[in-house]
């Protein structure tokens, strides 16, 4: 797993690429929580190069779409393939978290 | 990763370490294994997902004594119309079919992330054997096509 963030139209785009399984999730938690922690509030998750999410990366998303209403802040998830979208879909995630078709949807959402 | 025997009906063997890195080394086992097996990508995701799951539970929660090194075995069985996968290993008993199953309804505030592996791996697979046996915990999970 590699994490690329990128400040953007005053936004946090947090790209995860690779596999957020149960070996990557506690990296990508801290990554995020330093994010948080330095007074962002605005993130966009994108996920065009995710490979691979299992519960634990879901956890991961979860522990941050939780930080960031506690923020009041908001949370769009990016740029999801099928199969990362089934995973979302038979969690009940997809009813719970805003998500866009692409980076720049999700920007828009993000700061509006 | 061993192959005891080539052909169909023969299992396909991986023994991991107690380590969430070893993780790595079972998408790399499955990877090698769906090519061979000209598995559809789905196919290959649902598996993976299966065992990685069952996999992180045991590592995280199955040795509690923390007191060295266990393997856990991983055997995969194909055979036309189904695959059977057999994860064995040495934790304190823990069977996962008696976990409580998770309310997916729920909004992000009462939302809570336990027993959500285990319930991929019901919804994945078409069966989930679970055994105590005399050295730790059997699970078979198979797979009908």
């Amino acid at each position: 797993m590699n994490i690329v963030t990128t400040q953007r139209d005053g936004a946090t785009v947090m790209s995860i690429e690779g596999r957020l399984d149960g070996h990557h999730a506690q990296a990508a938690e801290a990554a995020f929580i330093a994010l948080a922690g330095e007074g962002h509030t605005r993130f966009v998750f994108d996920f065009e190069n995710m490979q691979y999410i299992s519960s634990a990366g879901l956890r991961v998303v979860l522990v941050a779409a939780k930080k960031i209403r506690s923020l009041q802040g908001r949370l769009i998830c990016a740029n999801m393939s099928d199969q990362v979208r089934d995973v979302f879909e038979m969690s009940g995630f997809l009813s719970i978290l805003e998500t866009a078709a692409s980076t720049e949807e999700a920007l828009t959402l993000v700061v509006s | 990763m061993t192959d005891q025997g080539n052909g169909s009906g023969r299992d396909t063997v991986i023994r991991l370490a107690n380590r969430l890195s070893e993780l790595d080394r079972l998408h790399a086992f499955f990877d090698e294994l769906g090519g061979r097996s000209d598995w559809p990508d789905k196919l290959k995701w649902d598996l993976t997902l299966s065992c990685e799951e069952l996999l992180t539970n045991t590592i995280n929660y199955g040795f509690p004594r923390d007191d060295g090194n266990y393997l856990i075995t991983v055997a995969v069985n194909v055979e036309p119309g189904r695959i059977e996968i057999t994860l064995e290993d040495e934790g304190i008993a823990f069977n996962p079919l008696e976990q409580e199953q998770p309310d997916i309804h729920l909004g992000i505030e009462e939302r809570d992330i336990g027993g959500l592996g285990i319930f991929f791996v019901r919804k994945l697979m078409s069966e989930v054997v679970y055994e105590r046996t005399d050295a730790g915990n059997r699970i078979v999970l198979r797979k009908f096509l």
